[in-house]
């Protein structure tokens, strides 16, 4: 995979864990009965690609596994698929709502 | 607590509701979502913080007593039903409500996620543990600055800044996450460094640094807090390389001060278009400072529900849309984003809050803001550093108002 300077603040290897932090909560909005993710003064409204991403955040799945899960899922190019899964990784990780497991 | 910097982020795989901007502006109240309540359970509070954004005074008819456990529970229930996601318990101290953890239940029954604004002045491990029972998402502890004297003279309180670091480690080992909230004025601004070093300390997973808004108490001690335009451009300095040092580690929110600005805040995303504050008698306001304004009736949830009052109450709908703005701001490209800034500081500033915010350079009232930062300025004679208001063992060394507690009511 290709590491831009801006990906390799994040560890990148596949054999990491994923897992929302206690601060962020994972609900269903009731007014829309879309899923949302909440937490300090902020909503996130989520499509069901990133509800799914996150639902597989769980400390227990690698990110490899989740890759693997969403490709069985979702007509996407392996490719694509990372680049959209890394860079929304990314964006939790940099608002500290993702921890990552070894 | 600054609801105006509501942070959202959209994951290039998601489509996302932002909660800045959707286009939904020139809608009328009905189809607007609140998504945030703010609850004032008291203005009673420990400290006596000269920035605090609570009313300087009450009117005779808004001393009533606090609402009810009950009364709270149908707020938080209607809240919820209007589209409310996020409650955000404050005052005054909310701590000082012995029902506090009733009312925690209650908003975590409807789904919403519960953070609690306080000093932490009361938070004993006991009540942390009524609290985290009753599911308190996260908590954000306002700390004055970095040293305990300082600290102490800010928030009027000896013995503050001892007895909220031991909150904080009471919270930490309780594993709740952990908000600070350091509100940045001429006192400690030079003293950023070490509250940051402070922050990351104590392990908070976020810190709120607000510059001061000049509203509530603030405003009456505006000549004696603002910083110079020296200051403020060192500390944004500081917090842009602290932000980029702590990424992923500790979430860094900063709040620019809009007194020194070419344009105006977005002021809680417009009025009545995102959030709603409940005072502690009831009242209910598209901001915790409306009050300030008058000739504008806010109406009560004792009188009325949540969804009427903000759908069709005049109040909410006074500053809705872009129709009730003069120019500059209704010919203004911009007019949709910031919303012509804050009506409470309009009002302070001009005296109609119906103006343009003055801290837009295009105000035709922007004299009236330059003439405070000059009078400010004038304290600092050739120097580029305002003198702090706080000697260093926290005597005030400027005429301070210092924050008092409304009259007492009765209640819970």
């Amino acid at each position: 995979m290709s590491m831009s300077s801006e990906g390799s603040l994040l560890p990148f290897s596949p054999t990491l864990r994923p897992r929302l932090l206690p601060r962020a909560r994972l609900e269903i909005d009731r007014l829309s009965q879309q899923p949302v993710l909440l937490y300090p003064e902020g909503v996130m409204m989520l499509n069901e690609t990133a509800a799914a991403i996150l639902q597989l955040c769980n400390g227990e799945h690698t990110l490899a596994d989740i890759l693997r899960e969403l490709a069985s899922r979702y007509e996407a190019s392996p490719e694509q698929l990372q680049r959209d899964v890394y860079e929304y990784l990314r964006s939790l990780r940099d608002q500290n709502l993702i921890a990552w497991l070894e | 607590m600054r609801l105006d910097e509501q942070q959202t982020r959209s994951p290039s795989s998601s489509r996302t509701h932002q909660l800045e901007g959707d286009g939904s502006q020139t809608t009328p109240g009905q189809t607007l979502r609140p998504f945030g309540l703010l609850a004032e359970l008291t203005y009673r509070c420990p400290l006596h913080c000269p920035y605090c954004s609570n009313p300087t005074q009450l009117l005779p008819d808004q001393r009533q007593p606090e609402l009810t456990t009950a009364e709270w529970q149908r707020v938080i229930s209607e809240a919820a039903a209007l589209g409310v996601l996020h409650l955000l318990f404050s005052g005054g101290e909310p701590l000082l409500r012995r029902d506090l953890p009733v009312l925690l239940a209650s908003a975590r029954a409807v789904g919403l996620y519960t953070n609690l604004i306080t000093s932490a002045l009361g938070l004993t491990r006991r009540r942390l543990q009524e609290l985290q029972e009753a599911g308190l998402d996260s908590i954000q502890i306002s700390i004055q600055a970095d040293e305990a004297a300082l600290a102490d003279g800010i928030a009027g309180c000896p013995g503050a800044h001892e007895r909220k670091l031991e909150a904080v480690r009471l919270v930490n080992a309780s594993g709740l996450p952990l908000t600070i909230n350091m509100v940045l004025h001429r006192g400690n601004i030079e003293r950023l460094p070490a509250m940051i070093a402070l922050a990351e300390q104590l392990g908070a997973q976020r810190l709120e640094l607000a510059s001061t808004q000049y509203l509530g108490w603030a405003f009456a001690n505006k000549v004696a807090l603002l910083p110079t335009k020296v200051q403020v451009q060192q500390a944004e300095r500081i917090v842009r390389a602290a932000q980029e040092r702590l990424r992923g580690r500790m979430e860094v929110l900063y709040v620019w001060p809009d007194y020194y600005a070419e344009r105006p805040k977005p002021c809680l995303y417009g009025w009545g278009r995102r959030y709603l504050t409940v005072t502690p008698d009831g009242a209910v306001l598209p901001c915790q400072t409306a009050r300030v304004i008058p000739n504008l009736h806010f109406e009560n949830v004792r009188q009325h529900s949540l969804a009427w009052i903000w759908q069709q109450s005049a109040a909410f709908e006074r500053f809705r849309g872009s129709q009730w703005m003069p120019e500059p701001c209704r010919s203004c490209p911009l007019r949709e984003q910031d919303f012509g800034g804050c009506r409470c500081q309009a009002f302070l500033l001009t005296g109609d809050a119906a103006n343009t915010d003055p801290a837009c350079s295009l105000s035709p009232h922007r004299s009236r803001l330059l003439a405070i930062l000059a009078e400010a300025e004038q304290q600092s004679g050739s120097s580029s550093t305002f003198p702090s208001p706080f000697a260093p063992d926290g005597r005030p060394l400027l005429p301070i108002r210092f924050r008092t507690n409304p009259k007492p009511s009765q209640g819970e």
